[in-house]
């Protein structure tokens, strides 16, 4: 399994101008990591909705890439979003999924079906056209280029060390830039600097 | 008029608020039907996406939103026709869609019956409520017509137990436009579909306000 410094390390080393969507336990590690205008946080907003957000913006974007580092059970809140990202065509949009197989930011509660649950099985029935899956990080950053920019939409399963993040606010106490603002105004930031107004 | 139901205003007044309508009434009165009327304004509007969970009030506008899709050249025209329909698995998921479409620049619209509004739930307050995004959500209406042949005004809510139990009565009319008032989304009241005014009030009252609006769609376009 893979720390979130091995998943995002390298992920942060690559990452040019793409959009980068977090959500819960990878949020404030990728804003220690990242400080760039297409950062977006899924943060005081709906759980189970960071999948579904990051198509919109891909389907909105389509000469640019969307990266969406999503929750395994946020995913499992929305599990037909897969069906839907796969039916969309998206080809810009690189969906992660973070196994880690807990609720780490109620306390590590397990998911239901942990342990038993393929996602990269899902996907692919889901019809997702490319899916990858890394339980080491063995062969993680080689792979990176090619999850980056190779047609889509493509889905990674990533197996994750289990981790210790609390609940996240946003307002100046959090230490990443894009935690601060509010949800709106994240969001305005995000559509200005894609849109120039 | 905002944060209100309302029904249409004469056609007169309604040239004096809206003068554009003269052009898209005059426009679509050589025999177009009333879906491809509503799709016509939902361009002119700039909608630039439809996001979906079709119901059978919807289905008109969906069949010409997808033949677009599909063939692009068949009924009348479609190829023409701006806008890309996508649809949802569930209505929540319409409403993170929206919003993320909104997020990289473009101008989505739901289309949703009134079951879905109840679905969305957080959906839409996490979303597109939160973000304050200026979404067009049209709503059909599922049991209004049921509850006034029973003599039940639905936008009067629930007033007692039985509107949820009664058979002959369907409990989601009742708690339309409750919902929309809790999500704190102002509405507007479509009766008639040959008068759409109600959509680019509501339209232009998002942009104003920046923030979700709906339209409660209590009419057929058969």
């Amino acid at each position: 399994m893979l720390t979130k410094d091995e998943l995002l390390r390298p992920l942060a080393a690559i990452r040019t101008d793409e959009i980068v969507v977090t959500c819960m336990g990878v949020t404030r590690p990728w804003g220690k990591l990242s400080n760039h205008d297409l950062d977006f946080a899924s943060a005081d907003s709906a759980m189970g909705h960071t999948a579904d957000l990051a198509l919109g913006i891909a389907l909105a974007q389509p000469s640019r890439r969307v990266v969406c580092l999503n929750g395994d059970g946020s995913m499992l809140m929305s599990l037909g979003t897969l069906v839907t990202i796969a039916a969309s065509g998206a080809e810009n949009l690189s969906l992660f999924v973070l196994e880690n197989e807990t609720y780490e930011i109620t306390g590590n509660q397990p998911i239901p079906g942990a342990g038993r649950i393929d996602f990269p099985g899902l996907a692919r029935a889901a019809g997702f056209p490319r899916v990858y899956s890394f339980n080491r990080d063995v062969g993680f950053e080689a792979a990176l280029p090619e999850i980056l920019s190779a047609p889509g939409p493509i889905f990674v399963g990533v197996g994750m060390e289990p981790g210790t993040e609390g609940p996240i606010s946003r307002s100046a106490a959090e230490e990443s830039a894009y935690l601060q603002p509010s949800l709106e105004e994240s969001g305005r930031r995000l559509r200005a600097a894609l849109t120039g107004s | 008029m905002r944060d209100q139901l309302r029904k249409p205003l004469p056609r007169s007044d309604l040239t004096t608020l809206f003068p554009s309508m003269n052009t898209i009434a005059s426009s679509n009165s050589g025999g177009a039907s009333a879906a491809a009327r509503f799709v016509g304004l939902l361009e002119t509007l700039g909608v630039t996406h439809v996001i979906t969970v079709p119901d059978n009030t919807s289905a008109p506008i969906i069949d010409l939103l997808q033949a677009r899709r599909h063939s692009g050249s068949e009924g009348r025209g479609n190829a023409d026709i701006s806008i890309s329909l996508i649809t949802a698995t569930r209505e929540g998921e319409a409403m993170g869609i929206a919003s993320g479409l909104w997020l990289g620049g473009a101008k989505p619209a739901v289309l949703i019956q009134n079951t879905g509004l109840l679905e969305a739930g957080d959906g839409l307050r996490g979303t597109a409520v939160r973000m304050g995004i200026p979404l067009l959500l049209l709503i059909t209406c599922r049991g209004f017509e049921k509850a006034r042949k029973a003599g039940v005004d639905p936008l009067l809510g629930v007033q007692d137990r039985d509107v949820l139990v009664r058979s002959d009565l369907d409990s989601v009319a009742f708690m339309t436009k409750a919902t929309l008032d809790a999500q704190g989304i102002p509405h507007w009241l479509v009766t008639d579909a040959s008068d759409l005014s109600p959509v680019e009030e509501a339209e232009a009252h998002a942009r104003a306000e920046m923030r979700p609006v709906a339209v409660l769609i209590d009419t057929t376009f058969d």
